[in-house]
């Protein structure tokens, strides 16, 4: 265990250190240029001079044209215009649950590392039967019998995924939990409450980070699967919604599905990029297996 | 004695997982708003109708109640009878494993020797531009979602280009049987199997590769390099070798997922397997079905797991008993 | 010479007609052989046909097994396992007279015992046709011989025969069921491998792929011509299309997506052909909620909606706009005259101001009471149409300030929601509205399960239970088309799309079940015959069709021959007498 950690202060610097290193990995800053774009689009796309992305004026299955830039769809909307604001919530749907995930994951995983003994065999068993259970089912069911609303996926996904962000964090916790600056803090006797909250997880954030970005892909893929089985929220634009649609359309109007399918593969990518690249610098070489399992 | 007593944790805790894999499953489907009887009695049925079919299948007792005649049955073995099917979920999920455990097995299997055949050719120059440039592809092509791949290779091979059927296991029209039944088959897996493999490749890729960087960096290889052994020989010998753990981990593990991971494929190119089954299954609300797919699934990847973990125990002294 | 020339004059004129007659008739003699494959969405539940709903099975049953009479293509009551029935004057007592050539696929006769065994379990066991053939509205069913069976009812039931010739009513092999107390027992191998009586047998079933009949020559109406039968079960429609294209499929009864049926149309050897079916896509309002209960908003909103525009945007412009309170499909009781409203969008404008819904700040009108008219439109995710109307509404109702969000449910999740708990603003339903006006007794009226808006117009109820119980056929029209013109006047639900249905085929196949109105049920397969199919004829003939050129040639050949023979013939003989 080399790791470079050494106290909780100086957040930023460290901040600073690590994009100094990731700077070296061409593929992750590729990713992070294009998912600055993602970001881009989905922050400002209402003030762009773009076409309202539910109004169904225009004529059905026009092909990419100079004023359709990637065509309409079935029913007279613009794809290009739809594509752009699908960023949202697609970038919703992934930031929300990998939100939820993290938080859940976080709580699960520090308390069962820090407080350890019983409640960490507890804890641990309850992360096992939710690993083992087949999550994208488990999805699927809920969201099909219970309500497909954008709020509701997000939930559900971040529900389902926390055990690896909670096994990850347990095993953070237990190396770090150990050392001096948290021995000195419990012997001038800090509450366990702030011990975790203000120097154990602050600490362990950075792998957590990585796994954050790698979820958030996933999470983008799930909702994107759940949509393509007809499952998404009807109020939102949604490229996999699109992808279902288009689905019908394949054949004749190829366009339909083709450009949703590659913004999600280009979000993705992104996403995953700057994940994997994280993940190596921050690797401390050793547990790698919480990340597959 | 030790590794007795540990055999038989990890065992109870196997039974556990899927007792409550089990519980949390039934508990999401029964307390799920909808109700399977009116959906059977169809859109003219009369309340006393619904009533009647509601009775049939016991969907009038109280849920604790049917919880517990469902497990009592669970554990002789008997996982109820289909809504829908009006046969032993047993029955209906044994003839869909085989089916889909064609398109898994195989793509993980092709999968895997891909993966690791490009992690060995890559990582010899690991951190060189063809290493980078494979890596990063292989992220990209990681963040595919295999429907779109798979209805992408349908307009291209099935539709445009007709080299190969769009859908289905076998040609109704001439349902061979023997060698040509056999052959059928094979030809109408093989754009599932590929969409399937193309998107696991990364997974496999990239943990072979990991490893093998991580390995060419111990401190036995710089030894042996001194001794004067060849870079290949070493990396023959012992760096394969001892990188080789890892990706057949990560196999293990996807072996859980055969029977529920290839759901989406499935629907797109028809396939009839446990993924489609489930799918329907949920569309009509066929409870027995349902809660028979998911047990079948927890059990499976809490196999693989189980497997896996005396696996690493046995291979690795270090965690042994942990 | 001369007789000679006439000779040969005469075999070209006989060879070129029976040429020309052997080509006219390949078109048109129905051949014997083939299969032909039928593309479908879904497995069959069992094969018990009368227990279940099961819409994936019927198209099947209807091959397998007969009812008493049937349905054929416009929903005529045809004869099928009972060659003519009585109807006492006072429309009580139905006589059946069963065909007594009939036999199980096992070679047990079908009987008049199967009949009664047949409908008196429908109503024990609550059979699906239990509700619309009002079952306990059966006194008794007497067994008058083998092949005679008096059914007689409490009260007349103007709508009985047509809905025995429809859903849930296929007779039963009693011999098959009655050693199992219930007749859904899972370990009766009949759900699996069923015992008809009809065209076809059955072969095999691989769920999820499948199902094979093969024809059963023993058919006490003549042996069907095609060979085989195949259902083959392709969920999704794309997937579905592409297989009939690549020649997987010869029947395409998966709809298509609505974009590629002008392409279907122009494809060679494919026929497309369309026609109006008693199905509706209709919306109904809460009328528990407030304001839904106020008529002039529910006017106002049936103004406000273009029902071609939603045709043409949801629904690719295949489908009629709904015309008044029932489909205009079952013609005999259809009103022109019950008209709904028609789009005018000024006016719905104009009724909601001088009702008093004031438009708010941001564009959306408020209701009297002060609330915000923002409504939620709740449709089941059985399809891309039921959004894709949704979408157009939302569009249209912006015009008159109400704004409209969308939420999808699973269909389960729907019933439950807005059938059940009554816990919507506006809803999307459809369903078939046929045989007969009956159906709206059991959709629309006070107390039926399917009227989720709660529609107690008493007056209307009446009617339609009037309708139910008179036998008079014009007194009975006189009051649906009442009952109509009470409908839209109310306007509890408003009708959007009468549905047209899409029959898609291989040119190379015949006779299929909406090319033989009058003679088959509307999916039997029976008088569906193979272009290249092996001939009806006597073997000789079919010899001689199959080998028609060789022989031609060969005739030719003979006389010219003979007539070369005769020629010089006369030659030499000129030669040597000269």
């Amino acid at each position: 265990m080399k790791s470079k950690l050494k106290s909780d202060n100086n957040f930023f610097y460290k901040y600073l250190l690590l994009w100094n290193r990731f700077k070296n990995y061409k593929g992750g800053l590729i990713g992070f240029y294009l998912f600055l774009v993602v970001i881009f689009i989905a922050l400002f796309v209402p003030f762009l001079p773009l076409c309202d992305p539910y109004s169904i004026k225009f004529q059905s299955f026009l092909p990419p044209s100079f004023s359709h830039p990637f065509g309409t769809d079935e029913m007279g909307r613009d794809i290009f215009s739809r594509v752009l604001w699908g960023s949202r919530t697609s970038l919703s749907v992934g930031f929300g649950a990998a939100l939820v995930s993290s938080i859940v994951g976080v709580l699960f995983g520090s308390l069962a590392g820090y407080v350890g003994g019983k409640l960490d065999e507890l804890l641990s068993r309850i992360i096992d039967i939710f690993l083992m259970i087949p999550a994208f089912f488990l999805i699927l069911l809920i969201v099909a019998i219970y309500g497909s609303s954008i709020y509701y996926v997000m939930l559900v996904i971040g529900l389902t995924t926390w055990p690896s962000t909670a096994r990850i964090v347990r095993a953070q916790i237990l190396s770090l939990k150990e050392r001096e600056f948290i021995y000195a803090q419990k012997v001038i006797g800090s509450s366990t409450f702030r011990i975790l909250f203000a120097h154990l997880i602050p600490n362990s954030i950075q792998p957590i980070f990585a796994n954050s970005i790698l979820q958030v892909a996933s999470a983008i893929l799930l909702e994107a699967g759940l949509s393509f089985l007809g499952l998404g929220d009807p109020n939102v634009v949604s490229w996999g919604k699109m992808i279902y649609s288009g689905t019908s359309y394949i054949f004749t109007s190829w366009w339909i599905a083709f450009f949703p399918g590659i913004a999600i593969v280009v979000t993705v990518a992104s996403l995953n990029l700057i994940g994997d690249a994280l993940v190596t610098i921050l690797s401390p070489k050793t547990e790698e297996r919480g990340a597959y399992a | 004695m030790e590794w007795k007593d540990y055999l038989l944790r990890r065992s109870a805790q196997l039974l556990l997982t899927v007792f409550f894999a089990l519980i949390i499953n039934f508990l999401i489907i029964n307390l799920a708003p909808g109700d399977p009887a009116a959906l059977m009695a169809g859109e003219l049925a009369t309340k006393e109708y619904i009533e009647a079919v509601r009775e049939r299948w016991g969907l009038n007792k109280p849920i604790p109640e049917r919880l517990v005649s469902y497990l009592l049955n669970v554990l002789q073995g008997n996982l109820g009878y289909s809504y829908t099917y009006l046969q032993s979920v047993s029955t209906l999920i044994a003839e869909r494993i085989p089916v889909t455990l064609l398109l898994t097995l195989t793509s993980s299997i092709i999968a895997f020797f891909v993966g690791l055949l490009l992690a060995v050719k890559t990582s010899q120059k690991a951190f060189s531009k063809v290493d980078l440039f494979v890596s990063n592809m292989m992220l990209t092509i990681y963040s595919i979602p295999s429907f779109w791949l798979g209805l992408m290779l349908i307009g291209i091979f099935g539709v445009a280009l007709r080299i190969f059927p769009t859908s289905g296991m076998v040609n109704v029209r001439s349902t061979g049987s023997g060698v040509f039944l056999i052959l059928d088959i094979a030809y109408h897996s093989i754009l599932p199997i590929v969409t399937l493999a193309t998107i696991q490749v990364p997974i496999y890729y990239k943990i072979a590769r990991n490893t093998i960087v991580e390995q060419s960096s111990e401190d036995y290889v710089s030894t042996f390099l001194m001794a004067g052994m060849s870079t290949s020989s070493i990396f023959k010998k012992y760096v394969l070798r001892n990188s080789l753990l890892p990706p057949v981990t990560v196999f293990a593990l996807h072996l859980g997922y055969v029977l529920s991971g290839a759901a989406l494929v499935e629907v797109v190119f028809g396939w009839p397997g446990m993924g489609r089954l489930l799918l329907s299954a949920v569309y009509s609300r066929d409870y027995p079905l349902i809660m028979g797919i998911y047990l079948v699934t927890s059990i499976t990847v809490s196999l693989a797991n189980f497997f896996v973990d005396i696996l690493y125990t046995l291979l690795d002294p270090r965690v042994r008993y942990k | 010479m001369r007789t000679s020339i006439v000779g040969a004059v005469i075999a070209l004129l006989l060879t070129i007609s029976l040429i020309s007659s052997l080509v006219v008739s390949q078109g048109l003699t129905p051949k014997l052989g083939g299969t032909l494959v039928v593309i479908q969405v879904g497995d069959p539940k069992s094969f018990n046909p009368d227990a279940q709903v099961d819409d994936m099975g019927f198209p099947i049953f209807q091959n397998l097994f007969n009812k008493l009479v049937t349905l054929d293509i416009d929903y005529n009551i045809i004869p099928d396992l009972a060659y003519k029935w009585d109807v006492s004057s006072d429309g009580l007592t139905y006589t059946f007279y069963l065909y007594k050539n009939a036999t199980w696929h096992d070679g047990v006769p079908v009987t008049a015992w199967d009949v009664k065994w047949t409908f008196e379990t429908i109503n024990k066991s609550k059979g699906i046709a239990y509700s619309w053939i009002k079952a306990s509205n059966i006194k008794s069913i007497d067994v008058i011989d083998n092949y005679t069976v008096k059914f007689i009812l409490k009260q007349p039931f103007a709508a009985f025969l047509s809905f025995l010739g429809w859903y849930g009513t296929f007779v039963m092999p009693k011999h098959m069921y009655s050693n199992y107390s219930d007749w859904l027992d899972p370990k009766n191998p009949a759900l699996q491998k069923p015992v008809g009586s009809g065209p076809f047998k059955f072969v095999e079933w691989v769920k999820g792929d499948h199902v094979t009949l093969e024809a059963n020559p023993n058919y006490f109406k003549g042996q069907p011509y095609l060979d085989k039968l195949v259902f083959k079960i392709i969920p999704d429609a794309n997937t579905a299309l592409s297989s009939f294209l690549a020649g997987e499929g010869d029947v395409l009864a998966v709809r298509p997506p609505f974009s590629e049926i002008p392409k279907l149309n122009s494809t060679s050897g494919v026929i497309v052909k369309s026609r109006a079916v008693p199905s509706q896509w209709y919306i109904g309002f809460n009328l528990l909620r407030y304001p839904f209960n106020d008529r002039t908003l529910r006017l106002a909103i049936a103004y406000a909606i273009n029902r071609s525009y939603v045709i043409e945007k949801a629904m690719s412009g295949y489908g009629f706009p709904a015309r008044g309170g029932y489909t205009s499909a079952i013609k005999w009781a259809f009103n022109s005259n019950a008209a709904l409203p028609n789009y005018n969008v000024t006016l719905a404008n104009k009724l909601l101001d001088d009702a008093g819904y004031k438009l708010g700040p941001d564009g959306i009108r408020q209701t009297p009471n002060g609330t915000k008219l923002s409504i939620k439109y709740t449709y089941f995710t059985t399809g891309p149409e039921t959004e894709a109307i949704g979408v157009v509404l939302k569009e249209q109702l912006k015009k008159i300030g109400i704004e409209v969000t969308l939420e999808g449910l699973e269909i389960g999740a729907w019933e439950q929601k807005v059938v059940k708990n009554r816990d919507f603003d506006i809803a999307l339903c459809d369903g078939f509205q046929g045989p007969d006006p009956d159906n709206m007794r059991s959709r629309f009226a006070l107390g039926a399960y399917l009227n989720f808006a709660n529609y107690s117009n008493v007056e209307y109820y009446d009617l339609l239970q009037n309708a139910s119980v008179t036998t008079d056929f014009s007194t009975r029209q006189k009051l649906y088309w009442k009952a109509q013109e009470i409908f839209v006047h109310d306007l509890a639900y408003i009708p959007l799309v009468d549905l047209v249905a899409f029959y898609i085929w291989k040119t190379e196949f015949h006779g299929l079940p909406w090319e033989s109105a009058g003679k088959v049920n509307y999916n039997s397969y029976a008088l569906t015959w193979w272009e290249k199919g092996k001939s009806i004829e006597p073997e000789y003939i079919v010899f001689l069709k199959n080998n028609a050129l060789a022989i031609v040639i060969v005739l030719v050949i003979i006389i010219g021959v003979v007539v070369a023979y005769k020629v010089t013939k006369k030659k030499w003989s000129g030669k040597t007498t000269s």
